[in-house]
């Protein structure tokens, strides 16, 4: 009953959950115990740390902080080196939460950062943040033009006057720098518009493959983007600010070796089923 | 029948009109009456967005008890159909239990740790696993076309992973150029065809041709 399948058949056919199984392992082994590959860091990571380092006193910079739960693990190591890098400079920082778990997420990642213990800073002179208020396209629009006609509290309910970060903050004319996950959004509504310098960050499946064509360290609009977290761990490297990227990329690295066996055995089952396996 | 026209279809498309011109007129014309009808379309689009949401919960319950109505004997479907009250009530009766500080009390940090931050992260992880499992099936050089599309995402992920940067130098630059130059390329083609979609679909809204935006059946 049936026919007798070649080796080369079975091996290209394995039961999916052996390959759950080996993903799984390969993936948790290094984050129970940290294996230790070798790190380097990219190109667009170290610009994306530079024009950070170069940022001049004063200069106000916008982050739209999109902490999804579901995607944390991912994004979590950019998001911790930047603000660190960020609370080394002397830059005001506005932090706008632009999802519906942000307003959680924010408060628990500044609690792990302890910007007023570890660099100095103060709330409300040296940064802010701004509740979460679900923005299309027409409400973002009308915040770049005047930030107080979508906003007129703080995420604590303080009035933005009573901020001493907000004053001579009106709209987008007055922010220099905006980290964002979307470069051509972001290109569109405040490069283009109000002159705006784009620094990406996000998760390594949305970001990286549509940043490239926004992506001039020299030019702009994109000076430097990092995506992912292994991307996170290569800016912990650069930064000196050490976190869970490091141990994240571990896991990546794994992960992307057993990628790779999957489709080795994969096209060596086919190419064996085709030419040897007499079918 | 005509009340019924008017509601469903030039209602939303005067809504439309009458937001969509003051917007692409502010772009062009800095007006007292087009600034102060743009500005309160941006108002009134948060509003509209936070009752959208409101409705697709709606839209949740109703689905589900549709679906339990199906199936009444299917265990896993009135399981479920459950489930989903007992929480909603549950998150419901915690938040407006807990006060002043609603959001930042141990109960729903409690919630939101154990079941929704496990479960999110968890389900996207598994993303990673069926991308392997298709990686495996599907990533094979049956023809020229796919061997491209295999090597250059191969070549692209060596590039992505610190490790097989160090091992295989060569595969840092190659990775890039994939990236910078046919994946630029062909990015910037779909976005601008992207943008040319969008105007079109734009235009064909505000002169009604465009059904889904004005119909809902």
């Amino acid at each position: 009953m049936g026919e007798q399948r070649s080796i080369w058949y079975k091996l290209g056919n394995l039961d999916y959950r052996i390959i759950y199984l080996l993903v799984a392992l390969m993936t948790a082994w290094p984050l129970w115990s940290p294996v230790g590959t070798p790190m380097t860091v990219g190109e667009n990571v170290k610009q994306y740390a530079e024009h950070i380092r170069d940022m001049e006193p004063d200069t106000v910079v916008l982050c739209a902080f999109a902490g999804y739960m579901t995607m944390l693990p991912d994004i979590e190591p950019i998001y911790l080196a930047t603000w660190k890098m960020l609370f080394e400079q002397d830059v005001k920082i506005m932090v706008r939460v632009t999802d519906v778990d942000g307003p959680v997420v924010i408060r628990q990642e500044f609690e792990k950062i302890k910007p007023e213990e570890n660099f100095g800073k103060v709330y409300g002179v040296d940064y802010m943040i701004f509740p979460y208020v679900l923005m299309p396209s027409a409400t973002e629009i009308a915040f770049t033009d005047n930030i107080r006609s979508v906003y007129t509290t703080d995420y604590y309910g303080t009035p933005l006057d009573d901020l001493p970060i907000m004053e001579g903050v009106e709209s987008m004319h007055d922010v220099d720098w905006y980290f964002t996950s979307g470069a051509d959004w972001g290109n569109q509504r405040y490069t283009i518009p109000y002159g705006v310098k784009l620094l990406c960050w996000g998760t390594g499946t949305g970001l990286l493959p549509f940043v490239p064509p926004f992506y001039d360290p020299v030019r702009g609009p994109c000076y430097g983007y990092v995506g992912g977290a292994s991307q996170g761990g290569e800016l912990e490297l650069e930064s000196g600010f050490f976190g869970n990227g490091v141990k994240y990329n571990d896991a990546k690295n794994l992960a992307i070796l057993g990628l790779f066996a999957f489709v080795l055995v994969g096209n060596i089952s086919y190419f064996g089923d085709k030419y040897l396996g007499g079918n | 029948m005509a009340s019924s026209t008017f509601w469903r279809r030039d209602l939303p498309l005067l809504i439309i009109i009458g937001s969509a011109i003051p917007t692409l007129l502010w772009r062009y014309l800095n007006h007292p009456i087009i600034n102060a009808i743009f500005e309160e379309v941006g108002n009134w689009s948060s509003v509209i967005s936070m009752l959208g949401w409101g409705i697709a919960v709606i839209y949740l319950f109703q689905g589900e008890y549709n679906n339990l109505k199906q199936k009444p004997d299917d265990l896993p479907t009135r399981a479920g159909f459950y489930a989903l009250c007992a929480f909603s009530a549950l998150l419901a009766f915690n938040s407006v239990t807990t006060g002043p500080d609603k959001m930042y009390s141990d109960a729903y940090q409690w919630w939101y740790a154990a079941f929704y931050r496990s479960e999110s992260t968890a389900f996207y992880g598994l993303m990673f696993l069926y991308l392997c499992s298709a990686s495996y099936r599907m990533l094979r050089a049956r023809s020229l076309e796919s061997f491209v599309l295999m090597a250059a995402g191969l070549l692209y992920i060596m590039r992505s992973s610190s490790m097989f940067a160090l091992w295989f130098p060569w595969c840092v630059p190659v990775g890039e150029w994939i990236m910078n130059y046919p994946n630029k390329a062909a990015t910037t083609a779909a976005i601008i065809s992207a943008t040319f979609g969008q105007v079109l679909i734009a235009v064909r809204q505000m002169l009604g041709r465009e059904r889904t935006a004005i119909e809902v059946s």
